[in-house]
């Protein structure tokens, strides 16, 4: 049976993370860290991280669910550099700590959004990382991704009609509340991506020393990815690389509110894990 | 600094984090009743600020998560208002034998007021009962949580295209599961359950200009009475699809809580 346990490390045993452990450790296998979306602490959106740790514990991963220095449980450093930095060192301490603690060697990492930017990162920089998952990271706009984001908006009538009607309505609210309506982002956090020619090094280099890699995208990205292909349209030889797989998931949002939803992405990382680890 | 910790039966642990008091010996102590379900995710962090607050203050505070939620063992498929009502119980006692103080203070906001509320009832240690937007009708309750799920499917913000009721699973509310028995538990409460609140003192908390509280609350927050009824002007809202995924830091119930707690 799988069990749980708290794990107190890095500085000053700063760092909290809850670890989920196989009935049996298997040290050949990689462990999976789980990283801070954005300000929500190491539950994840609606619980998908205590779901996927005992979910791929279960399947006899060692699963880490952590919390970022200053974020959730976890205290900000005291060796404090950049937030950049301090995510690598946040990161490496985990991998540290599970390396001395329970063997394991090799490690997937796995983020949404924020904890997407995170696993690309340390990825680049540790040779540990033998596996990526970053959900709603990186993406990169193609001329067919402009054609589906505004073809639809200008062919249509009925958004010529609602946008006019809605800049009145807005006026009219605006005057009425003093806020700026239309401000309802699902994503809360702006986004910085490499430059497209420094992704392709980057990648490439992942790939060619074996990094396992699952990108997804949902249909919450859609303001960066909105279809299928748009990934082997951007970077036809990353795309084709056998190490790289894509998960594309249109009809979701960026946090998988949907149960439905939440349990086919558990599912996919569960498969591609067991398929490749 | 804080302690994180494992507690109640090892087949079915519980997660809390239990905050001792900072530079003196406290003699007060408080448990904190978490909201349940996407409630229970918005308020984390204005709780462990909260609870960071009152520790700094020099009170002993824990805060915990129910079964099946949080970090704690089980799925909210086996959970049960039953369950998390025992839960508290344990929650308490854990209280009770880390920081050596007999009698304390419960603050539960929204499901967990009814869980805390129901609790009490079974016991002789609880020396105020803090009630922050405390459910008063299950049913009432649920409905708002469905009137907000029907909506965020149709929300362009949150999807690319509408969801039809089909995508969701009978069994969800807001991204948690809601099983069949949770459900039926949840419907009956109404405002019985206040007339069987135990405890020496009372102060109900209300940020949404609750217009039923003066009524079911009235003989224990009368002038005869050790309770009171407190308003509060806050800016977050429960039901309020556009703020489900809006952590709140409720400043102005932090101040009011860290005033009278101490």
């Amino acid at each position: 049976m799988i069990r749980e346990r708290i794990v107190q490390f890095g500085p000053g045993k700063s760092l909290l993370g809850i670890a989920t452990l196989p009935a049996e450790l298997a040290p050949d296998k990689p462990a999976l860290i789980l990283t801070n979306s954005g300000l929500l602490h190491h539950v994840g959106p609606f619980g998908i991280y205590v779901t996927l740790a005992r979910r791929l514990a279960d399947a006899g991963f060692v699963t880490l669910r952590m919390d970022l220095s200053g974020k959730g449980e976890s205290r900000p450093r005291r060796d404090s550099g950049s937030y950049q930095q301090n995510v690598l060192d946040d990161i490496t301490d985990a991998m540290d700590h599970l390396q001395n603690n329970h063997g394991v060697s090799g490690f997937i990492i796995l983020g949404v959004c924020t904890g997407a930017d995170n696993a690309y990162q340390i990825a680049q920089h540790d040779d540990r990382v033998v596996g990526i998952v970053p959900i709603d990271g990186y993406a990169y706009r193609t001329m067919r991704f402009y054609v589906r984001h505004y073809g639809p908006k200008i062919f249509a009538l009925s958004k010529w009609r609602n946008l006019i009607t809605r800049k009145i309505a807005d006026s009219t609210k605006r005057l009425k509340s003093g806020r700026t309506p239309g401000t309802r982002p699902t994503v809360d956090y702006k986004t910085m991506f490499p430059p497209r020619a420094r992704f392709t090094i980057d990648m490439q280099k992942l790939l060619d020393k074996g990094v396992k890699t699952l990108i997804v995208y949902s249909g919450g990205w859609a303001i960066f990815y909105n279809y299928e292909a748009q990934l082997s349209d951007a970077f036809p030889k990353l795309a084709s690389n056998r190490n790289l797989q894509l998960e594309f998931n249109p009809k979701s949002d960026h946090t998988y509110i949907l149960r439905r939803d939440r349990d086919r992405l558990v599912d996919r990382i569960h498969a591609w894990a067991n398929e490749n680890f | 600094m804080s302690q994180p910790l494992f507690f109640g039966n090892a087949n079915e642990q519980l997660f809390g984090i239990y905050h001792p008091p900072r530079q003196k010996i406290g003699t007060k102590a408080v448990l904190l009743c978490n909201p349940i379900g996407q409630e229970q995710i918005r308020s984390y962090r204005c709780l462990r600020q909260l609870a960071d607050r009152l520790s700094a203050a020099g009170l002993h505070v824990f805060r915990f998560d129910y079964y099946g939620t949080g970090d704690s063992w089980g799925s909210m498929d086996d959970a049960s208002v039953q369950k998390w009502v025992s839960n508290v119980g344990q929650a308490a006692d854990e209280l009770k034998a880390m920081s050596a103080v007999n009698r304390i203070s419960v603050l539960g906001i929204r499901f967990g007021a009814v869980l805390a509320a129901i609790a009490s009832k079974e016991r002789c240690d609880i020396a105020k009962l803090y009630l922050w937007d405390p459910v008063t009708d299950g049913r009432a309750y649920l409905d708002e949580l469905q009137t907000m799920q029907d909506e965020l499917l149709r929300d362009p913000d949150r999807f690319s295209e509408p969801r039809s009721a089909g995508d969701i699973g009978k069994n969800e509310l807001i991204g948690f599961p809601m099983p069949d028995g949770l459900s039926t538990a949840i419907s009956a409460i109404d405002s019985s359950y206040i007339r069987e609140i135990k405890a020496a003192a009372l102060c109900v908390l209300d940020t949404q200009q609750n217009t039923v509280y003066g009524n079911v609350f009235a003989n224990l927050v009368d002038a005869e009475s050790t309770g009171e009824l407190l308003h509060i002007d806050a800016p977050m809202k429960w039901n309020d699809v556009a703020q489900i995924e809006i952590a709140f830091m409720a400043t102005e119930v932090v101040d009011c809580l860290a005033e009278k707690l101490p």
